[in-house]
């Protein structure tokens, strides 16, 4: 060793204890499950464990992708998500456009902090008032529906209907939390130009198209490469939170997701090596998409996220 | 939109876009704290009133019953201590590690210091996945056991990103000076760059208080005695439970007509969700703070 290098490890020592305790918690907590990977290639027995189960190769992939739940879960996990990306993407987008061109007042300011709140609730709340909102009887929206002379639903009892309610749900959760980030970089746009733009008599259609809009296009594309990547993950806007609070048996078929394929799987079905291998694929999709998309972004904007 | 102009301040008579923006943002409004409003009006209603009427603005047959109810029965209150128990050691936890390792991140003359940053960001992108993690969790013995819902939670990358980004903006003279001093590297972190975060410190904290509160399926997984589970988890059963379990769940304890599973469902929720609702005021100038100092570093 260099005397250099030792004297700035020594001057550093103390850093290196600061260091110590977030370097053990990631080790147990997050490398050594990926360790576990290695059940995806084993029948996992639990006496046995990790070390000395059997390997069978790749059979536990063949077993899923042989299974009919396996894509009837990949099915719903892209019809729910892709639905929250068509309206749940665009929407806070208006909404914080519409936000940043409304005049400063105290209305303004507390509407704008109840549409953050939802946020904050878990989604064992939101499901319990979802059930409560849609009940057959004595919900208040089939009591609306009575008033108004149509026949009451039973919202939560009707395969056909839960992709629309999980996306309705959680745009309404996070739709106001959503703007935050797009008013941060409205905020940021220079107000010169929208005074230059008056001078010359631009109107607020052409304010919008020429200035708001072009002043949005990083974030947007930012916020587009994090949404893309994790269009099939755990992290995705639909989260197995959601899906495991809102669904019930009745609404299976068109309710679980992969995520909660691969729970039910491995944990009610203890089939350790199934359920492993098919979450090893979910997050390689789902890194392979974060990469993609941000290469893609490279190349046509000219930079990513990293 | 083509009559308004998008720099508001400099505009002061009435325009119908600022009307229509108004009246937006009033539906939204109601259109989000109705749901609860509902849940809230429920909770005081009586459930013979309730079955027969329709709830739908105020109380019908105004009762507090339903609390009394819900606070007699046992679990409510050590599911609670457990909630409180986790929110707030989950809290300090994840400060004193995430701070600990973001000031020594932070230093970037330190040899080793990129490759230790890459190895602490990299679980942010890859995971085992579930089951290794729960085979993991039951390796260690966490099963049943209260460090369940603190231990794993201690760091995550993310949080130290948000750090290391506030404090490379305190000057770096503050700390020099008291080098000069002689003062170690643990009384500078603890005297000079605590003191000067705590903004930064309130927004980790507010994102690790709420995820904690509001966390349950940990104690799904890992925590099979039910006395264990905190209030989010009894919530679920309350919920997710058939009625006939959930008058089991109760004891026998509802004895009045004003008391229903419907009823005591729907005060459990506004007992959960409470705690959130009126910090919510304290902690909302810090999460903006958060996510902008979050898009930066994005």
């Amino acid at each position: 060793m260099k005397p250099n290098l030792q004297r700035r490890i020594q001057r550093y020592s103390t850093l290196y204890i600061f260091l110590l305790p977030a370097i053990i918690s990631v080790l147990i907590f997050y490398y050594r499950p990926m360790i576990g990977l290695i059940m995806a290639f084993q029948k996992y027995d639990i006496v046995k464990g990790m070390f000395d189960s059997p390997f069978v190769g790749l059979e536990n992939f063949r077993a899923f992708v042989n299974d009919k739940a396996f894509w009837s879960a990949l099915r719903n996990t892209l019809a729910i998500n892709g639905l929250y990306f068509l309206i749940g993407f665009p929407l806070p987008i208006v909404l914080a456009i519409m936000i940043f061109a409304m005049r400063d007042s105290l209305f303004k300011k507390v509407t704008q902090t109840i549409s953050y709140l939802p946020h904050f609730v878990s989604w064992v709340v939101i499901a319990g008032v979802v059930y409560k909102l849609l009940d057959i009887d004595g919900g208040i929206v089939n009591i609306l529906i009575k008033n108004l002379g149509g026949t009451p639903v039973a919202f939560m009892r009707e395969p056909d209907l839960f992709w629309w309610i999980m996306t309705i749900t959680s745009i309404w959760k996070e739709m106001g939390w959503n703007t935050i980030i797009y008013l941060a970089a409205l905020a940021a746009i220079d107000a010169a130009q929208y005074e230059a733009a008056m001078v010359d008599g631009a109107s607020g259609f052409q304010q919008l198209v020429h200035i708001t809009l072009p002043g949005l296009a990083p974030i947007i594309g930012l916020m587009l490469i994090f949404t893309m990547g994790s269009l099939v993950s755990s992290n995705s806007a639909i989260s197995f939170d959601a899906i495991y609070n809102l669904r019930n048996a009745l609404v299976a078929s068109r309710a679980d997701t992969l995520d909660y394929y691969i729970y039910s799987k491995g944990i009610q079905g203890v089939k350790y090596g199934l359920s492993t291998a098919a979450g090893l694929l979910l997050s390689l999709i789902s890194l392979f998409m974060v990469l993609g998309s941000n290469a893609l972004s490279r190349r046509i904007r000219g930079y990513g996220a990293f | 939109m083509t009559t308004s102009t998008l720099k508001p301040r400099t505009r002061k008579k009435f325009s119908p876009s600022q009307f229509i923006f108004g009246l937006i943002m009033l539906l939204i409004a109601i259109v989000t704290v109705y749901p609860f409003w509902y849940c809230f009006v429920y909770s005081f209603s009586s459930a013979e009133k309730a079955a027969m009427t329709n709830v739908v603005l105020w109380p019908v047959g105004f009762t507090l019953d339903n609390y009394a109810t819900v606070f007699k029965m046992d679990i409510i209150y050590t599911s609670t201590l457990i909630s409180i128990f986790r929110t707030v050691g989950g809290v300090l936890y994840t400060s004193i590690i995430t701070g600990l390792a973001s000031y020594a991140i932070s230093k970037r003359g330190m040899p080793g210091n990129r490759a230790i940053a890459l190895f602490l960001i990299i679980p942010m992108y890859i995971s085992g996945g579930l089951l290794p993690y729960y085979v993991t969790i039951s390796q260690l013995h966490l099963f049943n056991n209260l460090l369940v819902y603190i231990l794993p939670h201690g760091f995550w990358a993310f949080n130290m990103l948000l750090m290391r980004t506030y404090f490379d903006t305190i000057p770096p003279e503050l700390e020099e000076s008291a080098r000069l001093d002689g003062a170690s590297e643990l009384t500078i972190f603890l005297k000079i760059i605590v003191p000067l975060s705590m903004p930064i410190f309130a927004v980790i904290a507010m994102f690790s208080g709420v995820w904690q509160w509001n966390s349950w399926f940990d104690a799904a997984l890992f925590v099979t005695k039910f006395e264990l589970r905190p209030l989010q988890n009894v919530l679920q059963s309350l919920i997710q439970e058939n009625t006939a379990d959930l008058v089991m769940l109760m004891q026998g304890r509802i004895q009045e007509r004003t008391v229903s599973a419907e009823t005591i469902r729907m005060t459990t929720l506004i007992v959960t969700t409470l705690p959130i609702v009126f910090i919510y005021p304290f902690f909302q100038k810090y999460f903006i703070r958060g996510i902008m100092i979050g898009a930066v570093k994005a």
